[in-house]
């Protein structure tokens, strides 16, 4: 396995994800959805109370990026971390394109990699350009007034763009961890609905399972947990145990799920 | 395939909750009474009425569980009096009705929306009517903290 | 075996659960060779190419491309060997020459003049644009003998490269194979039209159930089936084909109104000696050119 190796089929994957023009709707529109949700705000009386700090997104703008972080949480970031992880593999089953690749001037490994890295990559954008485009939506929409954290304190700009950026920042290893979960799911099933649905379906049965009162750390373990773990951060005194936690959790996750996932994918014979 | 995995999942999910409950008396106490503190005071700010001398706004809650089961643990329905010492230096009680969730967020709502806390919005200096910070809040504290022995 | 083979394949064993689909198969391709591949389906022929490109991996034996061993499941396809299995498949969203650059960028070359050669070369200029969706079996087919020559092939492996083309298609890629080999390059293709292999191949492998049967030249081939047809004329043929049986010879008398018996020369003495006894006689009797097909047909029935 060479660097070389995987920057070529790197760059061959990343131009037929950028050729799919789903892929480039739904960037699109994490893009800029929340400045449509930010629209809606300004003109509807009603406020989104059933997130955490919703009730103040009229008041700073800072908020809009908490408050669709929070929302993004229940089944937009499974989704966005599973779109291209579910399918990158499968694809080359439905298409019958594996041996089309693989009679080439690279390895399977490369291959695996490259893929691996590629579906991570997408996952990261997206999640990325959602923070942003809700961070910009909030700020240019509503204003930068300082925003009420929650135990009651006030945070200037700066430390409100520094809460936000480390709120998403915290959700990427969860999103990795999904992305890890679509692939092992594409590879052993090869299929896409399965790559894609799996970790869709799975992300809410955790988040039900989420709700149910019991031990803290049986809570943890759940990989959706994570996308919570930022609560502790907007808090005075931060509290890190959900965070570190949801980092050594998705870790797991990514290395296990990424592990057996290559492992499946050497052992193949290709072919029908 | 797929249906083992749902499955492990679903089942690992289920799993969560069995344990003990991370939502207790003192974990809650501990974390409303300050942010109701910091509420107020940043509540007067905008009302063109603070900051507040030192020590500034002092609380302490008294929390106790109301919905079925444990009254010292658990997530779900709460009732949480404040005492607290207000901007004319007067002792004041007001009672919350706290919902709180498995993960260590509540949201803590007046339980007497007549009470001298005011209703959903209150006037701003300039007679604009601005949001009323302690007629709802939201909170969270970490349910796996360590708690001082009382 | 010889340091100059481009494939080099022994003892190739694969099986598939209880089913041996190879069994101790050994194939070898020298420069400048067309080496057929022959075998009715179910064979062991694309189990065979494809565990020769690498996709599948060999329960027993050794595998060598161009001199050097292929590891599994990491190996990387030498420079210059190139092939493809069964149906050649694109992504169906991309057009022929957008599949082809893709192709050519895991291959680290980037260099559009070589897709626009192969392209011309297999006589898909003209829909090089075009979506693969949009294309027939046969321009795919064509599509993946592009892609394959895209590598510069020094050993070129082929599944069925005709099958879905029509007769001028087929001839111009067997014209492609030939220029090929002539150029050096060892060509190893699987087909079921045995009048294609008939003009192009040199060197024969035949499969059947997974097994060799033959390997080895054309001339040699014929000569493995000793078993020639012949054509005869006789005053009574009724009695000639009573006679024939008593002898245990095969015939066949088809609406030509020839007889037609299958004997090595041998048995045909004999037959011929027992015709004269019983009073028929022979008015002519002429061997039939015997095609690759009766041969093929022959070995692996």
């Amino acid at each position: 396995m060479t660097a070389r190796g995987i920057a070529a089929v790197w760059r061959v994957e990343w131009q037929k994800l950028l050729g799919q023009r789903m892929l480039r709707a739904l960037l699109l529109t994490c893009a800029f959805g929340p400045f449509a949700f930010v629209a809606v705000m300004r003109v509807q009386s009603a406020l989104p109370e059933d997130t955490l700090f919703g009730r103040g997104v009229r008041d700073s703008g800072f908020a809009t990026p908490l408050v669709v972080l929070g929302f993004a949480a229940l089944w937009v970031l499974p989704v966005l971390a599973s779109v291209v992880g579910g399918d990158i593999f499968s694809s080359e089953d439905r298409y019958g394109t594996w041996a089309s690749i693989l009679t080439r001037a690279c390895t399977k490994a490369e291959v695996f990699v490259a893929k691996m890295l590629a579906a991570l990559a997408f996952s990261t954008l997206a999640a990325t350009v959602l923070g942003a485009s809700s961070t910009a939506a909030g700020v240019l929409g509503v204003g930068v007034e300082p925003l009420v954290d929650l135990s009651g304190g006030l945070l200037e700009s700066a430390a409100a763009i520094r809460l936000v950026a480390l709120a998403w920042a915290s959700a990427l290893p969860v999103v990795w961890a999904f992305t890890a979960l679509a692939v092992l799911c594409s590879v052993t099933t090869r299929s896409s609905v399965v790559g894609v649905g799996v970790p869709v379906v799975a992300a809410l049965a955790m988040q039900l399972g989420s709700y149910v009162d019991g031990s803290e750390t049986l809570r943890r373990l759940l990989l959706t947990s994570g996308l919570d773990a930022w609560h502790g951060l907007a808090v005075e005194p931060r509290y890190l145990g959900a965070l570190t936690a949801s980092v050594v959790v998705s870790g797991i996750y990514l290395l296990v799920c990424s592990g057996v996932a290559y492992g499946v994918l050497m052992r193949r014979d290709i072919g029908r | 395939m797929t249906a083992r995995l749902v499955a492990a999942v679903v089942s690992f999910a289920a799993l969560a909750g069995c344990g003990e409950s991370a939502i207790t008396r003192a974990r809650l106490e501990r974390a409303l009474a300050p942010t109701f503190a910091n509420l107020v005071e940043v509540q007067l700010l905008h009302m063109g009425l603070g900051p507040l001398p030192p020590p500034g706004v002092k609380a302490v809650a008294s929390c106790r569980r109301i919905s079925p089961g444990s009254r010292d643990a658990g997530a779900g329905e709460w009732s949480c009096t404040l005492t607290w010492i207000g901007p004319n230096r007067v002792t004041l009680v007001d009672t919350y009705d706290v919902h709180v969730m498995p993960g260590g967020c509540y949201t803590a709502s007046v339980a007497d929306v007549e009470g001298h806390l005011g209703g959903p919005m209150i006037p701003a200096p300039d007679g604009t009517l601005t949001r009323n910070l302690l007629y709802v809040f939201d909170g969270c504290f970490d349910p796996a903290g360590k708690v001082d022995a009382q | 075996m010889s340091d100059a083979a481009m494939l080099e394949m022994a003892g190739v064993a694969k099986r598939f659960g209880a089913r041996a689909a190879l069994a101790g198969v050994d194939l070898v391709a020298r420069p400048g060779e067309v080496h057929g591949l022959l075998g009715a389906n179910g064979a062991g022929k694309t189990t065979l190419l494809r565990i020769a490109l690498g996709l599948a991996r060999c329960d027993s034996g050794t595998l060598r491309l161009m001199g050097r061993p292929l590891d599994w499941p990491n190996g990387r396809l030498p420079d210059g060997v190139a092939g493809f299995v069964e149906a050649p498949a694109f992504y169906p969203y991309l057009s022929g020459r957008e599949n082809l650059s893709l192709l050519a960028h895991l291959d680290r070359r980037s260099g559009v003049s070589r897709v626009t050669e192969c392209l011309d070369q297999v006589g898909l200029a003209s829909v090089a644009d075009a979506a693969v969706s949009a294309y027939s079996a046969g321009m795919r087919q064509r599509l993946g003998l592009a892609a394959a020559l895209i590598r510069h092939p020094a050993l070129l492996m082929l599944d069925e490269p005709t099958s879905s083309l029509d007769p001028a298609g087929a001839r111009d890629v067997r014209h492609t194979i030939a220029a090929l080999a002539r150029d050096g390059a060892a060509v190893v293709f699987s087909s079921h039209d045995m009048a294609e292999l008939e003009d192009l191949c040199s060197v024969f492998t035949v499969l059947h159930h997974g097994r060799v049967v033959f390997s080895g030249v054309r001339e040699a081939f014929e000569a493995h089936v000793n078993r020639d047809a012949y054509t005869l004329q006789t005053s009574n043929d009724q009695l000639a084909i009573e006679i024939a049986r008593e002898c245990g010879v095969e015939s066949t008398a088809p609406e030509t109104g020839n007889l037609v018996v299958h004997a090595r020369s041998d048995a045909l003495d004999a037959y011929v000696i027992a015709l004269g006894r019983r009073g028929v006689a022979v008015r002519s009797l002429s061997r039939q050119a015997r095609s690759l097909e009766a041969s093929f047909l022959e070995l692996t029935r």
